[in-house]
C-alpha cells in the first residue's frame, strides 16, 4: 500500500515539468503610440528531442521567418520566450515569439 | 556521517541555498532624448520544485537503508521521467511568463517606454524555488 | 573493462553533432528589409572549458563591416553549442538588416 502511494507520487510528480530558459522583450527606438497598438500575434514552434538527438535548430529560423511574414510593415514590441517540456528519456524545445505588428 | 552531522550539513546547504541566481540578462536601447523617465517592472513568477533532488536528499536523510534505496529510486525513475535542459528547477506551468508582454504594454501611462531589460532569475531554497521574469524599464513622461 | 569502453566510444560518437540551444533574442523588425546581413562566429572548446568568450565581438565587427555607413536593424541572435566527441563548437548566428538613414 505505502509502495502504490509512493509510486502514484512519483507519476504525479513526473508529470509535465518545463523549464523556461529566457523571456526577453524589447521595444523599438521609436517607442509605440497608442493609436499603434494593434492585435498581439503569437507564434510557437517547437522541436521534439529524444535523448539529444537532434542535429539542427532550424524550428528557431521558422518561427522567426513567420514573424516576418506575419508583420510586413515591421514589429513595435516583442517578446521571445525560450523554454522546455520535459518528459520521458526526451523533451519539447519551444520557442515564443509574441510582438505587436506595426 | 553521523545523522546529526549530516542534519547540520542539510541545513547550512538550505540556508545558503537560499539565495538569488541570474540565469540570462538582455539590456535594450535607453532614450533619454524625449523626457524624462520613471522606472517600473513587471515580475512573473512559479514555483519550482525539484523533485528527483528532493527524493535525493530524503535518500540520503533515511534511518533505514530500505527506505533510502526506495528514495533513490524514486529519484531515478523522477529524473529519467523529467529529461531535458533545466533553467533554474522545473516548474509545473510552462505559460507563467505569457503575460509578460501585455503587462508591459499596460505599464506606462504615456504608452511610450525605453530602456527594457528582461531578466531570467532564481531564488533557491533547496530543491524549492522561486522561479522569476523580471522585465525592467523607463516610462518615457512626454516633455 | 574493454566492453565498457567501447559502449562510452559508441555512445559518445552517435552523440557526435547533436546541437543544443542556448538563447534566440531580437530587436524591433524594420519595415524596410531589402539589405539583409548575416554573420556568424564560432568557437571550439574541450570538454566545456572556456577560457575567453570574445568570439562573439567577431560576430558583431562582421556585422558592422557589412554596413558601414547604415544602420543595423532587426537583430536575430541565435547562441547554439553542438557537441562532439570530447569537443564543444559554440556558435553566434546573427542576422540584420542594412539601412542606410
Amino acid at each position: 500500500m505505502k509502495k502504490l502511494f509512493v509510486l502514484l507520487n512519483v507519476v504525479m510528480l513526473s508529470a509535465c515539468t518545463s523549464s523556461v530558459h529566457m523571456s526577453q522583450v524589447d521595444v523599438g527606438n521609436n517607442a509605440y503610440n497608442e493609436n499603434d497598438i494593434g492585435k498581439i500575434i503569437e507564434i510557437e514552434k517547437s522541436q521534439k528531442n529524444i535523448l539529444g538527438f537532434v542535429y539542427n535548430t532550424n524550428y528557431v529560423d521558422q518561427a522567426y521567418k513567420n514573424l516576418l511574414r506575419q508583420c510586413p510593415n515591421g514589429t513595435s514590441m516583442i517578446n521571445v520566450e525560450y523554454l522546455t517540456n520535459h518528459g520521458f528519456l526526451s523533451w519539447t524545445d519551444k520557442i515564443r515569439i509574441k510582438a505587436i505588428c506595426r | 556521517m553521523p545523522i546529526k552531522m549530516k542534519s547540520i550539513l542539510g541545513l547550512s546547504f538550505l540556508l545558503v541555498g537560499g539565495c538569488s541566481q541570474l540565469h540570462h540578462v538582455h539590456i535594450g536601447d535607453i532614450d533619454q532624448s524625449q523626457g524624462s523617465l520613471t522606472p517600473f517592472t513587471i515580475t512573473v513568477n512559479e514555483l519550482g520544485f525539484d523533485a528527483a533532488k528532493a527524493a535525493e536528499i530524503g535518500a540520503g536523510a533515511a534511518k533505514s537503508a530500505s527506505t533510502s534505496e526506495d528514495l533513490e529510486l524514486v529519484a531515478f525513475i523522477l529524473a529519467i521521467s523529467n529529461f531535458g535542459p533545466k533553467t533554474g528547477n522545473p516548474v509545473y506551468n510552462d505559460a507563467y511568463a505569457d503575460e509578460v508582454l501585455s503587462e508591459v504594454i499596460k505599464a506606462c501611462p504615456s504608452k511610450k517606454m525605453t530602456g527594457l531589460t528582461s531578466i531570467r532569475e532564481a531564488t533557491n531554497v533547496g530543491p524549492v524555488s522561486g522561479e522569476v521574469v523580471r522585465i525592467k524599464g523607463f516610462c518615457i513622461n512626454l516633455i | 573493462m574493454l566492453k565498457n569502453t567501447l559502449l562510452l566510444s559508441v555512445l559518445a560518437l552517435s552523440l557526435t553533432g547533436c546541437v543544443g540551444l542556448n538563447t534566440v533574442s531580437m530587436t524591433q523588425v524594420p519595415a524596410k528589409r531589402d539589405n539583409i546581413i548575416t554573420t556568424k562566429a564560432a568557437s571550439w572548446n574541450l570538454l566545456g572549458i572556456n577560457f575567453s568568450n570574445a568570439f562573439v565581438d567577431e560576430a558583431i565587427d562582421g556585422l558592422k563591416s557589412q554596413c558601414p555607413t547604415g544602420k543595423i536593424e532587426g537583430v536575430y541572435t541565435k547562441h547554439q553549442t553542438t557537441g562532439y566527441v570530447l569537443m564543444f563548437k559554440r556558435e553566434v548566428f546573427v542576422s540584420a538588416y542594412c539601412n542606410e538613414v
